[in-house]
């Protein structure tokens, strides 16, 4: 045992941290008790919901998800990526038991879901910039644009309403892009750790997928939902993306919308502050079950945004709309962004809080209805499914790993070293 | 090999299989699979395609337990409960998420002999890869796709039924070699579970074998087999159902049937009773008591060291007349007890009594053993016999029968076995028949004391039942001198084998049980008996008790020491085998059947 545990120094150590804790929670429920208010009359829903087996309109609804692993294998500094993603496509489903049902072998049809989940390889070296260079190749051998100006303009034309990068020199010094950006989405000073990298490719591969769908027209979805957040990492004192990913994920968005595909992006397991506290009230405010919502304004919405996160830059993320919801007595509130320029065109009526909260209802109504497969209760199920899809298990990356050192015996290449399974990356 | 043969063995599982599945885990003799999700029952047979170490080869799986699987859920009972806690849950129907985890054996592989472009069965001693490819056959192409893999293992001119898959049959057949038979051959199934059924068709391709080999047409060069069948219900002439063996003689014609049948096949204790169809090929049993020798019966029942010493000294004094001069004594003779004198009588009362057993009279042992000599298949109707008589006939005739055996295995001339014969065959027996075996045992045309004689491996082999097994194959009777311990033993020498049938397998005496190199298991009702079954079973079959479990009618698990594999075979129906095969028997145009069938 650890001997320390019990002396009193390490005691008053401890405690002393806890209190520290202790007065910035207070602190934070105080900025919790000036919200409460508007949370429990403006800002909270209940839903209305479908009943089990509605009549609605016949749509699809899809969702996209990856994952992977930075080192599949590794030869003194280079290193082997993997990603791997999977999309779930459902249509509406009239007479089935479930109002929804799995569209496998016509979307194959349609040349979507060909395989099951996908997945590619990514390797760089640690050579000089080699990584960043690998990066930039990757990214557009990938997301179906080539033409990387047209990645970077829509979040300046949907934050500032530019129609060409070049318009940008009105603006003010923040939003001036370097030229590396302009022709490669990343800036040459960028210092990128193995698992940034990483991140970025996995997140690429995943919205080159969405793109997918959202450019087909024969199994368009209307509601297509992302794992995660819409955030936006900025440039330290800059008002651009800092990430390659944050161009391409607006680029989407953007598309989607023109598209008439809602985009969703959810995440159980999110850093929204008082989120339980959101879920305690709503048991208070409504009768026991009832499925809610609660929108988490911007400081650009009526009211501007609420106290407990003002510190908190990415909540809600640029050009995004963020709500919790609940669909189950059994879960956690989970978090859901969505495209604010939608948002405003579809859901915000301004100056009419009444039609806007409707139209709320009506979006999480559909998503709720999306949300009741006996597995993953409450949580959309497309995104459940491609999830399940895509994940790496030990056991995959085993065999995967396998395999590589037999193709390397076959192609004969000396290696030093495949890596043992030590870390549990992204699994 | 011709291009012919070449391209029969062409396998292409893609098109031949469906695909079904994938290796998940295991070792070389049991796996686990992850399958679709289809309606698959344990027993069937399921294909993996490994190419492991860039060999291809094909494992045979045998499905043993079954369950369900459903992807990305951990405890199905969490989404049961969901489903009955919130009234619109619901679960989306993806039919790429419901799975079957499989668990089995593996059998064996099928790698192809590239020298000779077959494909060659070997035992498993090794493991497909993980995610091989798992294949299920289509009852279309079954046939030539197991019959090409599998082949070896389902040989053989006798046949007992189709390789079973599941709860279906596939079109292959599952014979048994001639040349196995003589190692003896097991029948064990519980009352009803179908051996007098299988004993008919064991019958039937009996005489189905001995027409082609009298047809000159037998695939191998193989011995006709003659057959020596106890039927203690009267059923295999006229069936247990619709048809019967007589059936099979009422369809050939004149000449065939004189040739295969001869002018007799059915015995009986009373001839006044045989249904007057069947009275025309009907021989009443006689056997006299001079052809009844002490062996004979320390072979079926238990004698104390007294008594046999007591008859012994009588046979030894009297020879062939033993049996009367007991019988006829009234004084306990000098040098026994009275109380060892008067239960040897006791024993030998039943001769007193008998139809069959006779003192004096026509014998029709002689043509009993002519017609074994000739490939000829006989039923003998027990029904109205003790247990006691028929167990004697059965022992009287196979001790006869492996006495003559081997005489002529001892004798390299025809003047040998003369004398070797004469030594060993009661005297009234020997004069009976000698002159008529002599010309069966000749080798060659002329028939002289220096001719060559015949090796009994070139004689039919002799099959003979032994219903009720447990009454005389029991360890205590085996301990003396038996007869059936003999037979097991040498049966190979002598070109005889036994059918041993019963419901029990826990009570037969054990080195009997490991002659049998052949085992057909129907259906067992208790733990004790398939434990039994599955102990003495010449291969590994332990895991199959479930197997045992949930068989049917009609269903057996056939193991036997020259081959790798258990195999699971339904046995058809004697009816519906006869129903479809009843046209071969007529005329002399019919060709040998083109077409193997598998039965409804
Ligand atoms: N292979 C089979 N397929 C279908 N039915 C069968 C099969 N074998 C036997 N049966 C049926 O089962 C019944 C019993 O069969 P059978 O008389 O052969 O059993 P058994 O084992 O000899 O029983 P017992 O121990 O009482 O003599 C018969 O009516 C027969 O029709
Ligand atoms: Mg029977």
């Amino acid at each position: 045992m650890f001997p320390h545990v019990v002396t009193s120094k390490f005691r008053k150590k401890l405690k002393a941290v806890l209190l520290d804790v202790k007065a910035d929670f207070e602190r934070r429920e105080k900025a919790f008790e000036r919200d409460e208010r508007r949370i429990k009359e403006e800002l909270l829903a209940a839903i209305d919901c479908h009943p089990p087996r509605p009549k609605i309109d016949d749509f699809y609804i899809a969702a996209v998800d990856g994952s992977g692993h930075p080192r599949v294998a590794t030869f003194d500094d280079i290193r082997v990526h993997i990603v791997t993603r999977a999309i779930s496509l459902l249509r509406t489903s009239p007479d089935g038991d479930a109002p929804f049902q799995e569209v496998g072998p016509q979307a194959r049809d349609a040349g979507l879901l060909t395989e099951q989940p996908e997945s590619d390889f990514f390797w760089h070296s640690g050579v000089g910039r080699d990584a960043l260079e690998k990066l930039k190749e990757t990214i557009l051998e990938f997301y179906p644009i080539d033409d990387t100006e047209k990645i970077v303009l829509p979040y300046f034309k949907d934050l500032l309403g530019v129609s060409s990068l070049d318009e940008l020199a009105d603006h003010s010094p923040e939003y001036q892009i370097p030229n590396s950006v302009r022709e490669s989405l990343i800036s040459d000073d960028m210092i990128l750790s193995e698992r940034t990298l990483h991140e970025q490719v996995m997140r690429v591969y995943e919205y080159a997928a969405a793109r997918q769908l959202v450019e087909n027209e024969e199994m368009r979805p209307r509601y297509l939902f992302l794992d995660g957040s819409l955030t936006l990492f900025l440039r330290r004192s800059r008002s651009y993306p800092s990430y390659p990913s944050g161009f391409v994920l607006r680029e989407l968005v953007s598309s989607a919308r023109k598209r008439g595909v809602i985009i969703g992006a959810v995440s159980k397991d999110h850093t929204i502050p008082f989120a339980h506290r959101i879920a305690t009230m709503a048991t208070e405010v409504f009768p026991r079950g009832t499925k809610w919502f609660c929108r988490l304004p911007s400081d650009d919405d009526p009211g501007h945004g609420l106290e407990i996160y003002k510190d908190r830059i990415y909540i809600p993320p640029t050009l995004a709309v963020t709500y919790l919801f609940c669909f189950s007595p059994d879960n956690r509130p989970s978090r859901i962004d969505f495209d604010r320029i939608w948002w405003l065109e579809n859901i915000f009526v301004n100056g009419d809080p009444e039609t806007t909260r409707a139209n709320e209802i009506t979006l999480f109504r559909d998503i709720e209805l999306m949300s009741r497969d006996a597995r993953w209760y409450g949580y959309p199920v497309p995104l459940a499914l491609a999830h399940n899809e895509c994940t790496l298990t030990r056991d995959n990356l085993r065999a995967i790993r396998h395999e590589a050192r037999a193709l390397l015996r076959e192609i004969e290449l000396d290696f030093t070293e495949v890596n043992p399974l030590r870390e549990d990356y992204n699994l | 090999m011709n291009a012919e043969t070449e391209k029969n063995q062409e396998i292409d599982l893609d098109k031949q299989a469906e695909l079904f599945g994938r290796v998940s885990s295991g070792d070389q003799t049991s796996l686990v699979l992850i399958c679709n999700d289809d309606d698959l029952a344990t027993g069937r047979l399921l294909l993996i395609r490994s190419t492991r170490g860039g060999e291809e080869r094909i494992f045979f799986f045998l499905v043993l337990r079954v369950s369900n699987y459903l992807k990305y859920v951990d405890k199905a009972e969490d989404v049961a409960s969901t489903l009955v806690a919130f009234e619109d849950a619901y679960l989306i129907d993806g039919s790429l998420r419901f799975f079957l985890e499989v668990e089995g054996h593996l059998l064996g592989y099928a790698q192809k002999n590239k020298q000779k472009g077959v494909w060659e069965f070997r035992p498993s001693k090794r493991t497909p890869e993980h995610f091989a490819h798992v294949y299920i056959p289509q009852k279309k192409t079954a046939e030539k796709l197991i019959g090409t893999l599998f082949g070896p293992q389902l040989d053989g001119e006798i046949y007992v039924g189709d390789l079973e898959d599941g709860d279906t049959a596939l079109p292959v057949r599952v014979n048994l070699p001639v040349k196995f038979l003589p190692m003896h051959l097991g029948i064990f199934g519980s009352t009803g579970a179908g051996k007098s059924n299988l004993m008919m068709v064991l019958i039937k391709s009996f005489i189905d074998h001995n027409l082609e080999v009298r047809r000159g047409a037998a695939r191998s060069r193989q011995p006709l087999v003659s057959a020596f069948c106890i039927d203690p219900h009267d059923e295999f002439a006229t069936g247990t159902d619709t048809y019967g063996i007589h059936d099979i003689v009422e369809a050939m014609d004149d000449s065939r049937r004189n040739e295969v049948m001869g002018d007799f096949y059915y015995l009986t204790s009373t001839i006044r009773a045989v249904p007057r169809e069947i009275k025309r090929y009907a021989r009443e049993l006689r056997i006299l008591w001079d052809e009844i020798q002490p062996e004979d019966l320390y072979s079926i029942m238990d004698f104390s060291p007294q008594m046999s010493w007591f008859i012994d000294d009588v046979y030894a004094r009297v020879g062939d007349r033993w049996v009367s001069e007991i019988l006829n004594m009234i004084e306990t003779p000098q040098g026994v007890t009275p109380g060892t004198f008067r239960a040897v009588q006791r024993r030998l009362a039943f001769l007193k009594n008998s139809d069959l057993f006779v003192d004096s009279g026509a014998s029709t042992l002689d043509d009993i053993i002519y017609a074994l000599e000739n490939g000829r298949v006989l039923i003998v109707n027990t029904s109205l016999m003790s247990s006691t008589e028929q167990f004697l006939v059965t022992t009287i005739v196979t001790r006869t029968i492996s006495d003559l055996r081997r005489a002529l295995k001892s004798s390299m001339t025809l003047g040998d076995f003369k004398k070797q014969a004469q030594e060993r065959l009661p005297h009234g027996l020997y004069q009976r028949i000698h002159e008529r075996m002599i010309a069966l045992y000749a080798r060659g045309r002329t028939a002289n004391d220096d001719s060559p004689v015949a090796s009994p491996t070139e004689l039919p082999a002799v099959m003979i039942t032994v219903e009720e097994a447990p009454s005389i194959l029991n360890p205590e009777l085996m301990k003396g001198r038996s007869v059936f311990k003999d037979v097991s033993r040498q049966g190979r020498k002598f070109n005889i084998g036994l059918i041993v049938i019963s419901q029990q397998v826990s009570v037969l005496d054990r080195v009997i049980l490991s002659q049998m190199n052949t085992q057909i298991s129907l259906r067992l009702n208790n733990k004790t008996e398939i434990k039994s079954c599955i102990d003495n079973a010449s291969i590994n079959i332990s895991g199959y008790e479930d197997k045992f479990r949930t068989m049917a009618r009609g269903e057996a698990l056939l193991t036997a020491s020259y081959r790798d594999v258990p195999l699971p075979v339904k046995i058809p129906k004697f009816d519906d085998l006869f129903e479809h095969d009843k046209r071969r028997y007529k005329g002399g145009t019919s060709k040998r059947r083109t077409t193997r069938h598998a039965l409804p």
